[in-house]
């Protein structure tokens, strides 16, 4: 079953790239920025899903997609016009219809309700369109009755009795072979319904110079007789009837002997034919005038194809296993050619040797190949602020108000692991920026706004970091009232200094949720705490700045990868170990008078005049029993996350350098106060600090008892 | 793929020997991956005693457990014969410290003896048979058992 299996994630995978396609030509539609061919690609979206559900048996989701694609198809014939009222149907469909997706995937179940709405709203909009068809041109209208189609399979398969006689004329366009469909497997099919005989008709096959090798040139006829009736047939074309023309007729008797030998005398002509065409000499063939130009239609088709072609080659799908083995492998060949070239000098080999200098352009080529497979990972946010849209329209329609939304610098590209983890943020961000920031219409009317709010995402690069805005037009954070829940709910004390950003960045804190009542939006039980916590989770910071009466931006940034991470190598014992960078505040030699004891067996630095904890970070971290004279080692001020610094008391620095972030938790297990670990140049592993952790938990400790709760590990394990 | 020993009789099976101190155990080579030279390894804060530190295993980071240690033996002290034999369990990837490793044995599940009703913890909690072979006996150890449970919940 698992090659199914694998089918169906490639559906799943297509579909969310299908659904991608829709949302963007809706937007674009929706926008009156639609041209033919963006409603083109929304309707083959749709229609591909309908087509690979079909295969899979999803009848929910064939339906609606069949509902949507013909409300769809009346777009693109120019029977329907999108305003801006349809649109948010067609929108509001494209939300279903990814939930049917999703649902068909195994999420949760859609609701009933909210399909049947969208699929009236569709019907709709389609009852207007046939009104509006009726009333003008009447070009064949007739022959899109889209009602019989929507059959379902059931009916199918009991069709009526008794044996009828079809001839189906079968005309494949060169797109449906473009779409992986085979013609021979319909006929195949065909025939299984019952009894009959093919004609193949090889009349249109050009001349071979002429051939072009992904045309389409074949028409077949096809004399059947079965007793499974005409929907049977019919629905073995269903998802190629667009690319083939097609006739389906009832005849009164099989006439298998008219088709029959024509089809091989036609087939031999044509070898005889080609054949002739093959032999004939080279020169004769450079001397044969240019093939007449094909007509414009055609030539218009040949040059779309062209262009699919080039754009299905431009990128493959990879398994991101795969690509993380390679980025774990050029780790590795980053460590051993530092190695090889270490050993090359440590046996005496001269700096401009012809060695030595080989030994720089692979380290060179190293480096490359480590920033190109980095690379590899990286993508767009286009994938993640390709689902604001929908929560917007989501979130403003429970609020009741009225919001647009702008993204700027989608293709900013980023690391996928951190694309994954941004999402979650960046949601809750736009929903409290909605529910909190922006007024509903008629109080931004009254304060001289535009009925419409507007928030604007943008992603852009800033210092080897992503920073990504949210913005909004609403009122800005009410300063006075947030100052009171923070003073009502004892987070800070009643008569607190503090300046305007301080107080914005109150909503940062536990247990601060400034809607009275726990909104259904915003609220969940969770807070901007939660998203500030998984920021920081990803090494990144938030900020909030605010304009009363004009809006709030939430800023966040966010390092560009979690795979690396630049860090500053120390040694504490016989230890080497990394210290984010974006935890250090600045580093510095304590002097004999600086330290002072405090307590039964804390230090305290002096740090111009601010004494801050001085933690042994050997002794932290059990490699040695008892703490080094400060005045041998050096400290490395840090700031955690929650603001507060401490002191860090190693041995020795290093000095500064990038490292790959490797998983301790895989093979071992969380270790306090260290968050992950890495390979240095001379193979050894290396632990890179968790700094939050660390002096939160020297402070814990101390409070708890002078020893060390030392191993949870062992208390755990025995 | 557990090194159960619930089988067959009659099955053949390939067992990793090697020694701590005076005493040899067995692991089944089903759950070895590879066997390396001693490399000294980056010590873990807050580890059990047992737990020697991590290793670079091509750029996976190893743990490695001082098996001598983990049984209520003695320390292994490093030589140029002590290995560390990767073992996986699961999906989780460990390496056992021992002084060196001495065979490769086939037998079959009758060869195996119910392990001796001795009070120890090292028979108790990780010795799941002996077999006796040309005068030695050679225990095998189910190295399930090996990881202190705690790395099982955090993998």
């Amino acid at each position: 079953m698992s090659a199914m299996d694998d089918i169906r994630q490639t559906f799943f995978e297509e579909c969310a790239e299908q659904m991608t396609e829709v949302e963007t030509g809706l937007l674009a539609m929706e926008a009156g920025a639609a041209d033919a061919d963006t409603v083109n690609a929304v309707f083959r979206a749709v229609h591909s899903i309908k087509g690979g559900a079909g295969a899979f048996n999803f009848t929910e989701l064939v339906a609606f997609a069949h509902v949507f694609e013909t409300t769809l198809d009346a777009v693109r014939a120019g029977r329907l016009t999108v305003g801006a009222e349809q649109a948010a149907v067609l929108l509001r469909a494209a939300d279903v219809l990814a939930d049917l997706v999703a649902a068909a995937h195994g999420g949760a179940g859609v609701d009933a309700e909210r399909r049947e709405a969208s699929s009236g709203e569709l019907a709709k909009l389609l009852g207007e369109e046939g009104g509006v068809a009726d009333a003008g041109e009447g070009d064949g209208m007739e022959g899109l009755d889209f009602t019989p189609v929507a059959v379902s399979f059931e009916d199918l398969a009991g069709g009526p009795a008794g044996a009828q006689d079809f001839r189906i004329v079968f005309r494949p366009h060169a797109g449906l072979y473009a779409k992986a469909n085979e013609a021979l497997r319909l006929i195949r099919e065909c025939l299984a319904l019952g009894e009959g005989s093919v004609a193949c008709d090889t009349g249109a096959v050009p001349t071979l110079d002429a051939l072009d090798p992904e045309g389409a040139y074949l028409s077949w006829t096809i004399v059947l007789s079965t007793t499974a009736g005409e929907a049977a047939v019919r629905e073995i074309f269903e998802f190629v009837e667009l690319d083939c023309d097609l006739t389906i007729e009832t005849v009164s008797a099989p006439s298998t002997a008219e088709a029959q030998p024509g089809g091989d005398a036609d087939i031999a002509a044509l070898l005889a034919r080609m054949q002739a065409e093959i032999a004939q000499p080279a020169a004769e063939m450079d001397a044969t005038p240019p093939q007449p130009v094909p007509p414009e239609a055609e030539r218009r088709k040949t040059t779309r194809r062209a262009e699919d072609g080039v754009a299905t080659a431009s990128s493959i799908r990879v398994e991101l296993e795969r690509v993380d083995r390679l980025i774990d492998l050029v780790g590795e060949l980053v460590i051993h050619q530092v190695m090889l070239a270490q050993r090359a000098a440590q046996a005496g080999l001269a700096a401009r040797s012809e060695v030595a200098v080989g030994f720089d352009e692979l380290e060179q080529l190293t480096r490359e190949i480590q920033d190109s497979v980095m690379a590899i990972r990286a993508q767009p946010v286009k994938s993640v602020f390709q689902k604001l849209p929908r929560l917007v329209r989501e979130v403003a329609g429970v609020t009741g108000k009225s919001v647009g939304l702008v993204t700027e610098g989608e293709y900013t590209e980023v690391d996928k692991t951190v694309i994954e983890r941004l999402s979650d943020p960046l949601t809750h961000m736009i929903r409290n920026a909605i529910d909190h920031g922006i007024e509903t219409p008629d109080r931004r009317i009254a304060a001289g706004k535009p009925a419409e709010g507007t928030i604007r995402v943008a992603a852009m690069h800033r210092s080897g970091r992503i920073v990504i805005e949210v913005s909004d037009d609403g009122a800005g954070i009410d300063r006075p009232v947030v100052r009171d829940i923070a003073v009502g709910k004892g987070l800070i004390p009643a008569g607190a200094q503090l300046s305007d950003d301080e107080t914005d960045n109150l909503i940062f804190l536990p247990g601060f949720s400034t809607k009275e009542a726990v909104s259904e939006l915003s609220g969940r039980g969770v807070g901007m705490d939660v998203v500030k916590r998984s920021i920081q989770a990803l090494g990144g910071r938030v900020s909030i700045s605010s304009q009363p009466g004009k809006g709030s931006v939430f800023t966040m940034s966010l390092p560009l990868t979690l795979a690396v991470l630049d860090g500053m190598v120390v040694t504490a014992g016989d230890s080497a170990l990394v210290v984010p960078i974006t935890a250090i505040v600045e580093t510095l030699k304590p002097r004999r008078g600086d330290v002072s004891s405090f307590g039964r067996d804390n230090a305290l630095i002096n740090v111009r005049d601010s004494f801050l904890p001085l933690i042994d970070v050997a002794c932290e971290l059990g490699y040695r029993a008892t703490p080094t004279d400060p005045v041998l080692g050096v400290v490395v001020l840090v700031e955690s996350d929650n603001g507060q610094r401490s002191a860090l008391l190693f041995d020795a620095i290093q000095g500064q350098r990038q490292v790959v972030i490797k998983s301790l938790e895989a093979n071992y297990g969380r270790v306090p106060g260290v968050a992950a670990a890495t390979i240095m140049g001379d193979g050894r592993v290396a632990l890179i600090l968790d700094v939050d952790m660390l002096t939160a938990q020297s402070r814990f400790e101390q409070i708890a008892s002078g020893q060390p709760a030392f191993n949870s590990f062992v208390q755990a394990a025995e | 793929m557990s090194s159960d020993d619930m089988r067959d009789a009659t099955t053949k099976r390939e067992l990793i020997a090697f020694r701590i101190g005076e005493q040899e155990f067995c692991v089944d080579i089903t759950t070895v991956r590879e066997i390396r030279g001693f490399v000294p390894a980056t010590p873990l804060p807050h580890a059990p005693a047992y737990v020697n530190g991590v290793i670079n295993l091509r750029g996976t980071v190893l743990p490695v457990i001082d098996l001598g240690l983990r049984m209520g033996l003695a320390r292994i002290e490093p030589t140029a014969r002590s290995v560390i034999v990767v073992a996986k369990m699961e999906h989780q990837l460990f390496g056992l410290l021992v002084d060196a490793v001495s065979d490769i044995l086939t037998v079959t599940d009758e060869a195996i003896q119910p392990t001796p009703n001795v009070a120890s913890e090292l028979a108790q909690s990780f010795v799941r048979g002996v077999i006796a072979l040309e005068g030695r006996m050679i225990s095998l150890i189910a190295a399930e058992a090996i990881p202190p449970r705690q790395l099982d919940m955090a993998a």
